[in-house]
């Protein structure tokens, strides 16, 4: 299966839980809005978008419905489920701490 | 994992396994929205609507794919995969009829051999007797340097045993009899069991209604009371619930029936009816021939009981035998399973035909391989796709592994039916003295081995082809440059194609071997001339016929009514045991050896014409004649053997026997008839029916028919009704049985060399076509991915002969490799055969030499053809070809 090289594993599953926990959306509209609020940098494929949001579907953390859109155009809207919020917060947690670890190692001045 | 998400997930799995069509369209959906609104947005950026379309499926990567990888995202279940690649698997099969065709009949063949013989192994060996706990019942027998001796015992012996019966619950003792049933017109012969009290504790079987023998009903001048068999009391009692207490005639004797035994009891080998042993413990015979079994205690091992049994031979031997203690430390006692003792007979020749089928088998599972491995050649560039886009190696396995077990299952159930089938041809061809042959049915057992064989069939033929051909070079099959890389294959094939050819070595020695057994009994001698001979056995006890000159006068008329039937020659009548089958035998001691202890020699009555009747050849003194009357003079004839044996050194005629305390003078000695083909013949003297008494006559009928032989001028059997008329017309209240020719007896008492040799043939049959396609297959393969070298060669000058001679060279190398590793295995395994072989050593080189001439024969045959192909080739073609 292949995977967002350029994305630490495990972290676009975060992403998308995180777009998924500010409302209810089908996979066009994850898409734009990734690349909306990463300004472009994380550049996630719509090839692996698609596998990704069936696999936390399948995990239980989100969960998918058929709805009929604005336009009144039928879609598949994803939205965050208990398990997937409680997931969220694990994983935020875990990349609040890494990140941080991380950001103290950059900023080392030399000696 | 907690069970809220369980609960979670369940309908989830569920609906992508069940509602795949749903999911699939959903998903189907959920990517052409995705496709429209890209493509919108790069229309709304002013893109032309069709190079927008193009960017939105670019960005996406390959509808396809992705559609394919959120199928895996959701695919956690295995069932899925399985059910996929089923479904995968049938469609590769159906795609290529020829070889799914072909793996399947060589399969179903395979495996419905090994189901019809594991039908009959199961039935006759595996299945537990039908009594309660059948593992404690046992039979006592004496072990003699290790191999079974004697089995039956007398009455007095029967009295040991009940003294020394510490680890049994309970202790009986059976002796086969039979009967004639009913006293008015035409009776009935039938079956029985005379037993001992305990008989029905042992087996744990009671009654169904009235009740077991009593212990005062188990002696001598104790009433006779009989139990019935359940088919017995429908048949000739119409199932009538009032039969206990009525009185039924046995041999003209009433017996007061006491009880009916369920239906689903009978002895083994079954019985009509069940009467006391004590009644004749005491009479004439002494009380012999006794079976003891017994129950084991439910706290008593086997080991505890065997470890018993062991120091009783000497005290047995003080009773009975003193003159065999010296032999004391070679003789033990043993108590075998109940089902051991009924099928010791059997039990070698089933497993050597079970071994056989099994090898079988294994051939048919080398060919199957041997055709996944070349097929997989061909399917080398599919399997390459695959792995190019993404499936992983034990992906694939699993893939080629369901095919096979696919394969298996086809072949099981098609050989399913072919064993159903074939039990029916193979159950009339078993011989009727099998034990438990009517019990042989296809049960569940038989269908959980089926399924087993096919599955582990499957692995067999399965497991080494797929791993093979799962190692798929990425690069090399794209390319298509077909003819490298083939050299490993091949070498796999021709091992394969050596192992089989091996194996039907094996199986094909075994088979010359049976024939030759066969072919030696039919063509040994039993003695006497069996053509143009009919045989009816009659009953006459407890007919009217009490005094012995009515006897007399009942045979004297039988015999001279058929005499005058047209076509009848000459006809005569024998007692005590007819030709080629076991009969009696009595004590003899030869007037004037004082010193020397009386023996046993088997015991015969007959009528004057009875050596004529059958053609046994005179060789000293003279043959009985009415002469011979009830009043004259008593006289014997003895046998060859029994010259032989007993008159080393000088001429028997004139010399006296003591028999049942009568003095007889040896008028004569005639050829051996044998008992058995595969025995030689018996110590034998045979006495003027007219001189015996009537209650030693009626002694030997409860265990042997007298026998009226007819020799015929036409074909015996078209005078059959004739002779059974003549027999009733003169004695109405005879039982008579089964009117034979004598070559059906003689027929039937190789009945059970002629199974196994008819068994082993087809295998061996089977087994060399299958080694033949195998070997056809793997030159027929090398040679069409040698084409382009055998045009170089043309090319290069070598002849057309030449070529031909290289591939059937090669077919040669693999059989010769093959029959030299069969030759060692054949030598150990047809050891195996010993005990069934008669006229032949288990390492017969003739047949050796002989089997293997047919190996080499049909291979070359079959790596002929190929090479031919070869030798056709158009060198110009060939060049071209790659």
């Amino acid at each position: 299966m292949s995977k967002p090289s350029d994305l630490v594993q495990g972290t676009l599953d975060m992403l998308l839980l995180k777009i998924l926990a500010l409302e209810p959306m089908n996979g066009f509209a994850v898409s734009q809005r990734l690349k909306q609020v990463s300004g472009d940098v994380l550049q996630v494929s719509d090839g692996s978008l698609y596998p990704a949001l069936h696999k936390l579907e399948q995990e239980g953390w989100i969960t998918a419905e058929w709805k009929t859109s604005e336009y009144g155009r039928r879609a598949k809207y994803y939205s965050l489920t208990r398990l997937g919020r409680r997931q969220l917060e694990k994983e935020a947690d875990n990349w609040g701490r890494l990140s941080g670890a991380i950001s103290r190692v950059i900023k080392l001045k030399e000696a | 994992m907690r069970p809220s998400r369980w609960l979670f997930t369940i309908p989830l799995r569920l609906r992508s396994l069940f509602r795949r069509a749903q999911a699939d369209q959903e998903l189907d959906d959920e990517l052409r929205d995705h496709l429209d609104r890209r493509t919108e947005e790069y229309v709304a950026k002013g893109m032309a609507p069709q190079e927008a379309h193009r960017r939105a499926r670019f960005d996406l990567g390959g509808v396809e794919k992705v559609k394919e990888e959120c199928r895996d995202a959701r695919r956690v279940n295995r069932i899925q995969d399985l059910i996929q690649d089923l479904r995968f698997g049938l469609r590769i099969l159906r795609k290529s009829p020829g070889f799914s065709a072909i793996a399947v009949m060589t399969l179903a063949l395979g495996i419905g051999a090994n189901t019809a013989i594991f039908t009959v192994v199961n039935a006759v060996l595996l299945r537990p007797l039908p009594y309660p706990e059948p593992e404690q019942i046992m039979r006592i027998a004496l072990v003699y340097k290790g191999q079974i001796g004697m089995t039956e015992f007398s009455a007095k012996q029967f009295e040991f045993w009940k003294n020394h019966s510490d680890p049994f619950q309970y202790l009986a003792a059976t002796v086969k009899v039979g009967f004639n049933l009913g006293a008015v017109s035409t009776p009935e012969r039938i079956k029985a069991l005379r037993v001992s009290t305990d008989y029905f504790r042992v087996f744990g079987v009671y009654p169904a209604s009235g009740r077991e023998f009593l212990s005062e009903e188990d002696r001598t001048g104790g009433p006779n009371v009989a139990i019935l068999s359940h088919g017995l009391w429908v048949r000739d009692f119409g199932a009538d619930s009032n039969v206990i207490g009525r009185s039924i005639a046995l041999d003209g004797t009433p017996f007061r029936v006491v009880g009916v035994m369920p239906s689903d009891f009978q002895a083994m080998p079954p019985v009509d009816l069940w009467t006391t042993i004590g009644q004749v413990a005491t009479s004439m015979g002494g009380g012999g021939n006794y079976e003891v079994i017994a129950r084991l205690k439910p706290t008593v091992s086997r080991g505890q009981a065997a470890s018993y049994m062991a120091t009783l031979a000497r005290p047995y031997l003080e009773g009975f035998g003193p003159e065999y203690l010296a032999e004391v430390g070679n003789m033990r006692f043993a108590a075998f399973p109940y089902n051991y003792m009924l099928t010791s007979d059997v039990r070698r020749p089933l497993a050597v035909l079970f071994g056989a089928v099994g090898l079988v088998l294994l051939i048919a599972c080398v060919n199957v391989a041997n055709l996944q491995v070349a097929r997989a050649t061909a399917r080398t560039r599919e399997i390459a796709v695959r792995t190019a886009l993404g499936a992983a190696r034990s992906r694939i396995l699993r893939q080629l592994l369901t095919e096979n077990l696919l394969l298996g299952l086809l072949g099981a159930s098609c050989g399913l039916l072919l064993a159903y089938l074939g039990l029916h041809t193979l159950l009339p061809l078993l011989p009727a003295d099998l034990p438990h042959a009517q019990n042989i049915s296809l049960d569940r057992w038989v269908l959980v081995f089926t399924v087993l064989l096919a599955t582990l069939a499957g692995a067999v033929f399965g497991t080494m082809p797929s791993l093979q051909a799962s190692r798929v070079d990425l690069l090399e099959p794209l390319k298509e440059s077909g003819a490298r890389g083939i050299s490993s294959r091949h070498r796999v094939g021709s091992a394969l194609v050596t192992m089989e050819v091996a194996l039907s070595l094996v199986l094909l020695v075994g088979s010359g071997l049976l024939i030759k057994t066969f072919t030696n009994l039919l063509r040994t001698s039993p003695g006497f001339d069996p053509r143009n001979v009919l045989s009816v056995p009659v009953w006459a006890t407890g007919t009217r016929y009490k005094p012995a000159d009515e006897f007399t006068h009942f045979y004297d008329a039988v015999l001279s009514r058929i005499n005058r039937i047209p076509g009848v020659e000459s006809s005569a009548v024998i007692a005590g045991g007819p030709p080629l089958e076991h009969g009696g035998n009595n004590s003899v001691h030869i007037v004037g050896q004082e010193n020397r202890e009386s023996f046993q020699a088997e015991y015969r009555e007959i009528s004057p014409e009875y050596f004529q009747s059958l053609s046994v050849p005179l060789r000293q003194g003279r043959f009985f004649t009415d002469a011979d009357s009830q009043t004259a003079h008593r006289v014997v004839i003895i046998n060859e053997i029994f010259a032989r044996e007993h008159f080393p050194a000088r001429n028997p005629v004139g010399a006296f026997l003591t028999i049942d305390d009568v003095n007889r003078e040896i008028v004569g000695v005639v050829g051996d008839v044998k008992t058995k083909l595969n025995e030689s013949a018996l110590a034998t003297f045979f006495l003027p029916v007219v001189q015996v008494p009537t209650s030693t006559h009626r002694f030997w009928e409860a265990w042997f028919p007298t026998c009226v032989l007819v020799r015929t001028a036409v074909n015996p059997l078209s005078l059959s009704g004739a002779v059974e008329n003549a027999v009733r017309a003169t004695g109405p209240s005879l039982a008579i049985g089964q009117v034979r020719s004598m070559e059906e007896v003689l027929s039937f008492s190789i009945a059970f060399q002629r199974f196994l040799m008819m068994l082993m043939t087809i295998f061996a049959g089977l087994a060399l076509v299958l080694a033949c396609v195998g070997l056809y297959g793997v030159i027929s393969y090398s040679v069409s991915r040698r084409t382009h070298e055998v045009g170089i060669r043309m090319a290069v000058g070598a002849t057309r002969r030449d070529i031909l001679m290289a591939v059937i060279r090669q077919g040669f190398q693999i059989t010769l490799i093959g029959m030299t590793t069969g030759m060692a295995a054949a030598l150990a395994l047809s050891q195996l055969l010993r005990s069934v072989l008669f006229g032949v050593t288990p390492n017969d080189p003739k047949t050796f030499i002989g089997v293997s001439a047919l190996l080499i024969a049909v291979s070359l045959l079959a790596s002929y053809y190929p090479a031919r192909r070869a030798m056709k080739v158009d060198p110009m073609v060939a060049l071209r070809y790659e």
